[in-house]
């Protein structure tokens, strides 16, 4: 009998029935389209506070119930004034690049009324500021309100009028600009109301429920592990249509991403972040061919990164002078043509198309192709011969004429520069990817194939990410790891946290590859202190920054990820762009079922 | 063990309970005629049997059918069953299903097999010497293995998992050290009954060590026992095994076993169904066979079973 | 018998005891720290990421750790500003004192709380689990010892087995499916229903404002997460009673029962089930506990808001408090589950005197 019913689930899979779609242009009305379900795999938020929350989960609440101080716009990427959801109206620099003055909207409100002011800014900058809460975001100013050290470059914030905010930087940087956006604006009136000047007590109560709000959703309804529930606003002046649509937004945690793409063709949610492995789903498969879907580029590279430096004796980039420390080549890795030699042995069209099915931008430097400084010329030349032509000029010889045995050290760079013994020795390391990930390890199976074939012994192994993975990385004592960055919006080319010789720490730092180029660096300092920022000057700067990345490779730069977002079958008024798929939630009629 | 069976006989002719003492076959060829006439056990047996020769064999197979199962061909990936040259079709990476589903079959069943012997001994020593010996060697043992096993034990699992990161050597030690203990309890209470028997103060008094009586009286005295033990806990782990992948704690890429492949297919489960389907099916067969002869084997020992 | 629930209940502290100090030990010993994880951006400075491991007391050894969880700091300076000198009484009570500390994932948050958002989740889905496995189980159990070698009898056994050997991840993958996307639509082909899912395909409650409704408005969520997660314990429970079904049968009093020549119902029933039931409350405690393990992968792939998948994730995030907390917790409730099991066995088996 059992028997039976499962292979009737194994037939029946496959015969799914098209699913009848209809469209029309307009909402119903204000609370008439439907109810918003998304599903998160992020877990439960840690707080409801944009002043002590970190994590996406968090952020991703909050962010529907309070404006932005500096709008990203959806269309561009950019920051831009008068954004719907967002405070400026405006803003300049002075001369010196070092006084920003902001303007503010006049016509918003919190939605008990309040009109929205610079006030309602500062409060969330002192806060942060006090030292009193764990704010992630404290490091953006040069020193805390009690005179110690932050390391940031916002000298002061302080308000002229209601309207009106002025931010004085230490250093005009370009880069700093962001770096207002990071704290958010709260209902000074409630707040302070609640906790005066003990900006401490809000960590005592991280879900507390936020009475007022400004924001298409307002009144969070929390269940742990399950659920959380935002309601349309009606009183939200920036809404598209001039109403909220939905009557509801609800996010539900889901824990398995396998689950959450049958939960949604199934349409229990209206959206779905496609994963990358099932994109071809919706791409080929005849049943899935109706969902509307969008593919576009994302902001973010997965790479392998390469480490220079010696992994058995880890060292920091800067002594205690802030000089930079020489430090020990890594004895595969800290010679230049082998790292160009690993470029050219992987054929990246064979692991886009073959493992991503296609959903993958190929670069070869740090940035995206949808920033202003990309340089599409910059592309590593899938050359095997000229592979093992480098190996062999670096010193590693083919000693029995069989590419398929390792390589042996013949005066290579480290037996040159630092141990003689070397010599002899095999051109072995270790590839890692951290574990789960299925298109993770197949890439890295293919690094490991593709390295083989040129003479490398590539020993590739998929890791538990919090065990292993990430203390070898920081720790500075792997090889060749896999990891990928997702660059925030607006995105910037600045490289200053991940190829500086001050982040360069054993166990903690970000420029885990030991990576030290002076030119380099100094070419970026002076990329942000362009004066006025301009964005031509500085993409001049950078596209030398980029050959230097593309030559010195601190990284295999490998691939900007294709990203696919699908919706249901009849949902109204989504108008996906590559910098927000949900900016118009406020717009949608979703056809999620809520009772099965 | 005829020959004493009659002189018992001799002894006591007119003893009414004649037949117990003279048993008509011993434990053992009981046990075969009972097994030989239930015929889901023999099945399970001989697929067991099939399974493991083909695992065994997975690199004579392979060779055989010049199929490797770490070559890579992207370009021929999710191949279908019975497409040429591979019988099985391809995985994502274009990698032989059959000959990963061989070498991964040998994985995982050695692992089973592996974890469930190394278990059975520490349990049976450990458990030996404990109801032997009583005491605070007792005292103490059941104190350790009463708060191992109050913890629940997946959570141990994925904490030693993440502390040891599992390869197939490290998984066994794994699954051992949290395997134990039901053999422990099992085997401490039975040698905890059998020491006082006559047959056991006879070998005492005969000037027997404790050492050999414990392992040539009190362990071959519940070898019925062990063995349907054993073949329980060989299909628990198969099934453990497979879990451990699924929560990302189980044996990594590019290492196949039959729960990574099954994991893994899940992602694949639309586009190349038999990704999912193969794994899953061998995984549910070998369990099954070895639940089956477990519960078999088990009914096959059972004195109170009347034929 | 009060004395012998005290002797157990005693016996229980050093058992607790031993639990803390292997978990908290392995726990540490795994490489990697939780500061590495929580703050792994680019953004965080250095000397941001040190002042939350002084601040999370993750640098100090595994026995100043392990000392102020079990009995806290607050008899003892610490260095409160984190300047490297001792400055102020500590503020931890430690568990002794009902303290479980602040997790470090949700800061702010008691584990204690965390927990208890989550507790009733897991308790509700196990209870109908262990109601649904012993129930079925011991029908089919007793059904297939009085009908011994007949058909259904040896149908129930290949039921039994199977029902165990199906990977439950997979076989939840396989009903979420089936009942959320292919039967729908079958059916929709047929001009029965709307496509849309028969049952939910994971969850707890409606995804809809207001609340959990009342259980008894919301079975059908239950349905297949109990179904996947009790089909183990249908099988174990069934097979069990069936032995000792068997064992109760061959006994002398049951022999002597049908001698007297009372009828076979009442023999089965009346004097059969009842004491091959006693044997059954052993394995009661094991169950609950196997089920509160093993509810991780259940509540993973339905998505059932359970302590299993706060503990998850709490161990791949490192979150030490609430790994402790719900350790201690399961531990307890374990523990109380094995208690409980001693004791119906001892009111069942009037054979056992304390």
């Amino acid at each position: 009998m059992k028997r039976v019913f499962v292979l009737a689930a194994v037939l029946l899979l496959w015969i799914v029935l098209p699913l009848s779609a209809q469209d029309a242009d307009e909402a119903p009305g204000p609370g008439l389209g439907g109810i918003v379900i998304t599903s998160s795999t992020a877990g439960d938020p840690a707080t409801f506070n944009p002043l002590i929350g970190g994590d996406t989960a968090s952020s991703d609440v909050y962010s529907w119930l309070y404006p932005s101080i500096i709008g990203v716009s959806p269309f561009t990427g950019l920051e831009e004034p008068n954004l719907a959801g967002a405070m400026a109206a405006g803003w300049e620099y002075d001369e010196s690049g070092t006084v920003l003055t902001i303007h503010l909207r006049q016509d918003i409100a919190w939605n008990d009324g309040t009109p929205i002011t610079s006030t309602d800014y500062l409060w969330a900058v002192e806060a942060t500021r006090s030292g009193q809460i764990d704010s992630p975001r404290a490091g953006i100013f040069e020193t805390m309100a009690d005179g110690t050290p932050a390391g940031g470059n916002i000298v002061n914030i302080e308000a002229p009028d209601d309207y009106t905010v002025v931010v004085t930087f230490n250093k005009a940087d370009c880069i700093s600009f962001s770096d207002v956006n990071d704290v958010t604006p709260v209902p000074a009136h409630v707040f302070s109301a609640l906790y005066g000047d003990d900006f401490a007590a809000m960590m005592d109560e991280p879900r507390r429920i936020p009475t007022v709000s400004f924001g298409a959703f307002k009144d969070v309804e929390f269940a742990a592990g399950e659920r959380i529930s935002l309601l349309a606003d009606q009183d939200y002046p920036d809404a598209m249509l001039g109403f909220v649509s939905p009557s509801e937004n609800v996010t539900l945690q889901v824990a398995d991403e396998n689950v959450a793409t049958e939960r949604f063709i199934g349409g229990e949610f209206s959206i779905l972040g496609v994963p990358a492995t099932r994109q071809e789903d919706f791409r080929s498969d005849p049943d899935l061919k109706e969902f509307p879907r969008f593919e576009f580029t994302g902001n973010g590279f997965t790479f392998f990164g390469m480490n220079h430096a010696n992994p058995d004796n880890p060292q920091p980039g800067l002594d205690e002078d802030g000089n930079v420390i020489p430090q020990e080549p890594h004895p595969v890795l800290g010679d230049v043509l082998v790292r160009q030699a690993i470029s050219h042995a992987v054929d990246m069209d064979a692991l886009i198309e073959g493992i991503r099915d296609g959903n993958g931008f190929k670069v070869a430097t740090h940035t995206i192709p949808t920033s202003w400084v990309y340089n599409p010329e910059l592309q590593y030349e899938y050359n095997p011969e000229l592979a093992m032509e480098k190996l062999t000029q670096a010193g590693w010889l083919d000693h029995d004429d069989n590419p398929d045995t390792a390589r042996i050290c013949q005066d290579c760079l480290f037996a040159r520069e630092v141990d003689a013994e070397f010599n002899g020795s095999e051109l072995t390391l270790d590839l890692h990817v951290p574990a789960g990930s299925e298109i993770g390890e197949q890439m890295g199976l293919f690094f490991q194939a593709e390295m083989n074939k040129v003479g490398f012994n590539a020993i590739f192994e998929a890791i538990d990410w919090g065990s292993a993975f990430l203390p070898e990385l920081t720790g500075q004592t792997f090889d060749m790891n896999m990891l990928g960055w997702s660059l925030g919006l607006p995105v910037d080319p600045d490289i200053s946290p991940f190829y500086y010789p001050d982040v360069d720490v054993p166990g903690s730092g970000f420029n885990f590859v030991s990576y030290y180029n002076a030119e380099l660096i100094e070419l970026n300092d002076q990329a942000r202190v362009v004066p006025g920022c301009d964005t031509e000057a500085r993409a001049e700067l950078y596209a030398r920054v980029q050959e230097i990345l593309f030559n010195d490779m601190p990284y295999f730069f490998m691939y900007v990820s294709e990203s696919m977002t699908a919706v249901l079958p009849g949902t109204k008024n989504w108008n996906p762009t590559p910098f927000s798929r949900t900016y118009s939630t406020d717009a949608w009629v979703s056809p999620a079922v809520t009772q099965p | 063990m005829k020959a004493k069976s009659r002189n018992i006989r001799a002894l006591a002719p007119e003893n009414r309970e004649e037949y117990e003492f003279t048993p008509s076959l011993t434990m053992w060829q009981r046990a075969l005629k009972r097994i030989s006439r239930d015929r889901p056990t023999l099945g399970a047996i001989v697929t067991l049997l099939i399974l493991a020769a083909f695992s065994i064999l997975a690199p004579v197979i392979s060779d055989a059918l010049q199929i490797d199962p770490n070559t890579q061909d992207l370009r021929n990936n999710y191949a279908e069953l019975f497409a040429i040259g591979h019988p099985l079709g391809t995985d994502e990476l274009g990698r032989d299903h059959l000959s990963r589903l061989l070498y991964g079959g040998q994985i995982s069943l050695g692992i089973a097999f592996a974890a469930a012997f190394l278990s059975l001994g520490i349990g049976v020593a450990v458990g030996a010497f404990a109801g032997f010996y009583g005491g605070i060697a007792d005292d103490s043992i059941i104190w350790f293995v009463t708060t191992l096993t109050s913890i629940p034990s997946l959570f141990l699992l994925i904490l030693i998992s993440a502390l040891l990161s599992p390869r197939p050597t490290t998984l066994v030690i794994i699954l051992s050290i949290l395997g134990w203990t039901g053999t422990t309890r099992l085997v401490r209470s039975e040698a905890y009954a059998i020491r006082e028997q006559e047959f056991v103060i006879a070998a005492r008094a005969l000037g027997a060590s404790n050492l050999r009586i414990m392992f040539l009286h009190i362990v071959p005295n519940m070898f019925s026992l062990l063995i349907v033990d054993l073949s329980f806990s060989l299909g628990s782990l198969i099934l453990t095994e497979s879990a451990l992948s699924f929560l990302g704690f189980g044996i990594r890429a590019p290492t196949p076993t039959w729960g990574n492949m099954l994991n893994g297919g899940l992602d694949y489960a639309r586009r190349a169904p038999h990704l999912v389907f193969l794994p899953g099916l061998l995984i549910t067969l070998t369990v099954f066979c070895f639940f089956l002869l477990g519960d078999g084997l088990r009914d096959a020992f059972d004195p109170k079973i009347a034929d | 018998m009060q004395e012998y629930i005290l002797r157990r209940l005693l016996q229980a502290i050093p058992t607790l005891f031993g639990i803390t100090i292997i978990v908290y030990a392995i726990m540490l010993l795994v490489p990697g720290d939780p500061v590495s994880l929580l703050a792994f951006d680019p953004k965080i400075r250095q000397d941001e990421r040190e002042r939350l491991a002084r601040q999370l007391g993750v640098s100090d050894p595994f026995y100043i750790q392990y000392l102020r969880w079990l009995i806290g700091d607050d008899w003892m300076m610490v260095d409160s500003n984190l300047d490297g000198e001792l400055d102020a009484w500590g503020d931890n009570y430690g568990i002794l004192r009902g303290d479980f500390g602040t997790s470090f994932k949700f800061r702010g948050s008691n584990p204690l709380e965390l927990i208890g958002e989550r507790l009733g989740a897991t308790i509700e889905l196990n209870t109908f689990v262990l109601l649904l496995g012993t129930s079925g189980g011991l029908m089919i159990g007793v059904l297939a010892a009085v009908y011994r070698g007949r058909m259904f009898d040896r149908a129930t056994r290949m039921f039994a087995v199977l029902g165990i050997s199906i990977p439950t991840f997979w076989l939840g993958f396989m009903l979420i499916i089936l009942f959320g996307i292919v039967l729908p639509r079958f059916l929709e082909g047929y001009g029965v229903g709307s496509g849309r899912p028969i049952l939910p395909m994971g969850g707890r409650c409606p995804p809809v404002r207001g609340g959990c409704p009342p259980i008894y408005e919301r079975l059908h969520y239950l349905i297949l997460p109990v179904s996947a997660s009790a089909l183990g314990g249908i099988a174990g429970w069934s097979r069990f009673m069936r032995a000792t079904m068997l064992d109760t049968i061959n006994s002398d009093f049951m022999r002597t029962a049908f001698a007297k020549g009372l009828p076979a119902r009442s023999v089965w029933y009346r004097h059969g089930f009842r004491n091959a039931i006693a044997p059954l409350t052993v394995f009661l405690g094991p169950a609950i506990l196997g089920l509160i393990g093993g509810s991780v992968i259940i509540e993973r792939i339905f998505t059932w808001p359970g302590v299993g998948l706060l503990l998850y994730d709490a161990l791949l995030s490192r979150d030490h408090p609430v790994i402790m907390a719900s350790v201690v917790i399961g531990s307890v409730l374990a523990i109380g589950g094995l208690i409980l099991s001693d004791i119906l066995h001892a009111i069942f088996d009037p054979r056992i005197r304390y």
